[in-house]
């Protein structure tokens, strides 16, 4: 440290200064501050000293300023990006065999190679920034470019001199980490080149609309002001080329789809679209090509971009792939530490496990496969799987299923199964039945649509019959071809997307995510909803229910408990902590050091508070009265009872329980009052899904079935059942157990649950659970219905009005060139400003629990 | 002959040119990201580091 520099640390001992690199407050005291000078400058000007939090920093830091990149502070004064922390983590070793962890390399025609990773911990643009200024400090790595919208980066890079892994691990000092992307992303990927299709045809379709529309425009003012004959051929002609352009190439989807519902004889609304633009057409070509009668191509050619636009809204409304919810359990992703013959440990991911291979489950981790524990013995929480809510005891040489979440200790399994043989593979690929055997239900708009075809099919054909009789039929045609240009079903196909998009837009502000627009729409009629029970209607987890001792005893309880990481420990801690709220000036003095803290497993937990020892564990292994032990057989079933001894005397009693969540009974009358039927399909064989069904019961719910102890077959069976009876299935569910039920039914809603990740792609996926969503989302849905039907009342009011002109001969084509896109606009607008989820009320967000 | 077979081609000819950058832009992603070229422009060029680290790289 130079002279100069200590005298300023001097200087500033004591006061509070900011890290330099982190920018966390920290005191400057002489010692523990670190001061760096700023090497950079120190040759022009001696810079003010820079403090830093720590050594991590500091490296950091000058990490940062040897690579010439000191930009980067400024840049992110400049953006003032919230700072969030960095999750540390190691590099991911999937990226040491890109081909394996099926990432896509390509290579170009000079031997360099192009690669697209996920990055985590990117924030802002400074972060993008320091990325990309990375190519010159690593030898091989040509260019980096980070896309934000999706975090990904994209290295082009000389295979013989660097590879993905070396740029990973040099960027982990940074604290980005960089991986394979991940199947939802590469699922968007493919989704992208669909949008860039939509893009690319709106572009087109909307340069041919606006060329036609000033060529019209200059028609009408000729016919209004006068207009030399040659020139207003001339004008017919490019409008007739630019209109032709529009339905042959923007507008052959139309024809496509048309035709294969004549092929397949399955009215749909893009009949009359098709033919529409086929006679407007055709009608024009004559027009200009005689210089008689009148011309379309504007509304021809504005018709294309509005459909095309519709195309598009739909497009961004419909579920991604029909598949996504087969995809959801990716197990694939589950890592598992491989134990060799030697006793080596490799981490390999799931997939690569085979029947007799060892492997080590560490407490707190998922078991990646089934098989056998062939050592140790611990606590298994199996909810994922069977829905069953209380951990389970698993000695060794009892069978596990892969999924299981491991509680207590590590143990080691012999794989009896590959991942894709064992239950979880197995319930994955029921899953993909499932949704594959659902049949689609016919959309609102498909279904109008269908009858409009007929409507003004008739009314065409009666129009020109009509006319061929009366004036002959040069009069008849030209009034057939009118009435089916306007006559266009523009709006019934724009509205129905539409209202569905801006309710799906307004349903994700209330963390609902809804991926499948159909599921919306099908939420509006009141059937069957299923509930699951662990995790859905109750917390899935152990709670106390109620307690009996005195209150000295609870900080002894909290000092030996907040050592364990037992389900119950946890359950006790916070119950404890939460009393300590309720209660603060008690017992905010008393906060107790346990000692020599020991755990038995099955028992319970021993330790020595304030020279007294505790012991918090199972009733049974301590004396017992005969009416105690009685008493606790009946209601051991449902709650488990812990008991406080005091020097092995018994001094309270915790019961705790998988409680309901508060708020279920409100919000299933409030289900019931609009009309559905309940129903709780449970995996949990516990007596518990009876005595929580009486409990509903007696707050006046009725329920059609209360089963418990299904397997996730059975859940799907009785949705079938169900569903045979004509009910609009619904079933709601958090655990990978109702997975297949979700797929199963008419819609699958996934609440927010351990399995989150899992079940993210379900059509509809509730990022928190709150239960009081699910009445929203239905009056949401029912309103949404109710908006789509009005926008097709105003499209049919304005439909009939044309016709009417159109079939007595009234029409001309500036009212075409007016109403169209007026009616058009006018339903876009009713579809946009329709009020889907009802304001909040108050009752509804006082109760917000998680 | 009347200006009008000039201008309008030509008309529709600028039009074109405009549709065929916007489709470009399209085809090659850049409306993917509307969020980090934003940032982008602000950004000066990184200076080229010293002729040897080049070399190297």
């Amino acid at each position: 440290m130079s002279p100069s520099l200590e005298e300023a640390c001097n200087r500033a001992a004591g006061s509070t200064v900011r890290c330099a690199h982190c920018g966390l407050e920290t005191q400057v005291s002489g010692r523990d501050t670190w001061a760096l000078q700023e090497q950079a400058s120190s040759e022009a000007t001696e810079g003010p000293p820079k403090y830093f939090c720590c050594h991590g920093c500091m490296g950091a830091y000058s990490l940062i300023h040897q690579l010439g990149l000191e930009n980067f502070y400024s840049l992110r004064a400049l953006l003032d990006q919230d700072s969030q922390p960095v999750r540390k983590t190691k590099t991911s070793d999937s990226l040491k065999n890109l081909r394996e962890s099926g990432v896509e390399v390509q290579t170009l025609s000079d031997g360099t190679c192009r690669v697209r990773l996920g990055v985590e911990g990117l924030h802002c643009a400074a972060c993008s920034w320091l990325i990309e200024s990375l190519p010159p400090s690593i030898p091989g790595l040509k260019s980096a470019r980070v896309r934000l919208s999706d975090r990904s980066l994209e290295l082009l890079y000389d295979p013989r001199r660097t590879e993905p892994f070396r740029v990973a691990e040099y960027l982990t000092n940074f604290g980005y980490v960089l991986g394979p992307m991940h199947q939802e992303e590469l699922e968007d990927r493919a989704d992208r080149r669909l949008r860039q299709e939509h893009w690319y045809w709106i572009a087109i379709a909307f340069f041919l609309a606006a060329n036609a529309m000033w060529i019209a425009i200059s028609l009408y003012a000729g016919e209004a002001t006068g207009i030399a004959r040659e020139h207003e051929r001339f004008l017919r002609w490019v409008g007739a080329i630019l209109g032709l352009l529009s339905a042959a190439f923007p507008g052959r989807i139309f024809f496509r789809s048309a035709w294969q519902s004549i092929k397949t004889r399955i009215p749909h609304v893009d009949v009359p679209v098709a033919t529409g633009l086929l006679v407007g057409t055709i009608g024009s070509l004559i027009g200009a090509a005689t210089g008689k009668g009148h011309v379309y191509f504007d509304s021809l050619a504005s018709l294309v971009l509005l459909l095309r636009i519709g195309r598009y809204i739909q497009f961004r409304a419909q579920y991604r792939s029909g598949m996504s919810i087969a995809k959801l359990l990716r197990f694939h992703d589950i890592e598992a530490v491989r134990v060799t013959a030697e006793g080596q440990k490799a981490t390999v991911p799931a997939r690569q496990l085979r029947p007799g291979d060892r492997v080590e489950v560490r407490s707190g981790s998922m078991i990646p496969t089934d098989g056998v524990i062939s050592k140790g013995q611990t606590e298994l929480q199996t909810a994922f799987i069977t829905g069953e809510s209380r951990p389970q005891r698993a000695m060794q040489g009892q069978e596990v299923f892969g999924g299981s979440l491991n509680l207590k200790s590590t143990i080691e399994i012999t794989v009896l199964k590959s991942a894709h043989e064992g239950r979880l593979g197995q319930i994955s690929s029921l899953v993909q039945q499932a949704t594959s055997d659902r049949t689609p239900l016919i959309q609102l708009a498909d279904r109008v649509g269908r009858l409009f075809v007929w409507v003004v099919l008739a009314l065409a054909i009666g129009t020109c019959g009509t006319w061929w009789a009366i004036q002959g039929p040069s009069v008849a045609i030209q009034r057939t071809v009118s009435l089916l240009t306007i006559a266009c079903p523009c709006a019934l196909a724009l509205a129905a997307p539409l209202v569905i998009t801006v309710a799906i837009g307004r349903a994700a502000r209330e963390k609902i995510w809804i991926r499948d627009g159909n599921a919306l729409e099908r939420l509006s009629k009141p059937g069957l909803i299923c509930f699951d029970k662990t995790g859905t209607l109750t917390f899935g987890e152990l709670r106390v229910v109620d307690w009996s001792g005195q209150v000295e005893l609870l900080p002894s309880v909290e000092a030996i408990q907040s050592q364990s990481e037992h389900p119950i420990a946890k359950a006790l801690v916070e119950f404890i902590r939460l009393e300590n709220a309720h209660a603060k000036e008690q017992v905010s003095a008393c906060l107790l050091k346990a000692d020599s803290v020991e755990l038995e497993v099955g028992q319970g937990i021993r330790g020595i508070v304030d020279g007294r020892e505790v012991f918090i564990g199972r009733i049974d292994s301590q004396s017992q009265t005969q009416t105690q032990r009685q008493e606790q057989d009946r209601t051991d079933e449902v709650y488990r009872k812990v008991g406080v001894f005091v020097d092995g005397n018994l001094q309270g009693v915790f019961r705790l329980g998988d409680v309901q969540r508060p708020g279920v009974a409100k919000v299933l009358s409030a289900l019931q009052q609009r009309g559905w039927k309940l129903a709780i399909l449970s995996g949990d064989d516990s007596p518990h899904v009876q005595s929580l069904g009486l409990e509903l019961q007696k707050s006046g719910i009725g329920l059609e079935e209360c089963l418990g102890g299904l397997s996730p077959e059975q859940k799907k069976e009785h949705l079938d059942r169900f569903h045979a009876l004509g009910l609009t299935t619904v079933m709601i569910g958090d655990g990978i157990n109702d997975a297949i039920a979700l797929a199963s039914a008419d819609v699958g809603i996934a609440v927010r649950g351990p399995s989150e990740i899992a079940l993210r792609n379900a059509p509809i996926y509730m990022g928190a659970n709150h239960l009081e969503l699910i009445p929203r989302l239905l009056d949401a849905s029912t309103n949404a219905v109710n908006a789509i039907h009005r926008c097709f009342a105003a499209s049919l009011f304005y439909n009939c009005i044309t016709i009417g002109l159109a079939a007595t001969g009234y029409i001309h084509p500036w009212i075409a060139a007016v109403f169209m896109p007026i009616s058009g606009i006018t339903v876009l607008l009713m579809a946009w400003t329709a009020r889907t989820f009802p304001p909040h009320s108050k009752s509804l967000t006082q109760t917000t629990f998680e | 002959m009347s200006v009008l077979y000039i201008a309008l081609p030509i008309a529709i000819l600028l039009g074109a040119a405009g549709l065929w950058a916007c489709l470009r832009c399209i085809k090659t992603g850049q409306y993917e990201d509307l969020e980090a070229d934003s940032y982008r422009i602000l950004l000066d060029d990184q200076p080229e580091l010293s002729k040897h680290d080049t070399k190297s790289s």
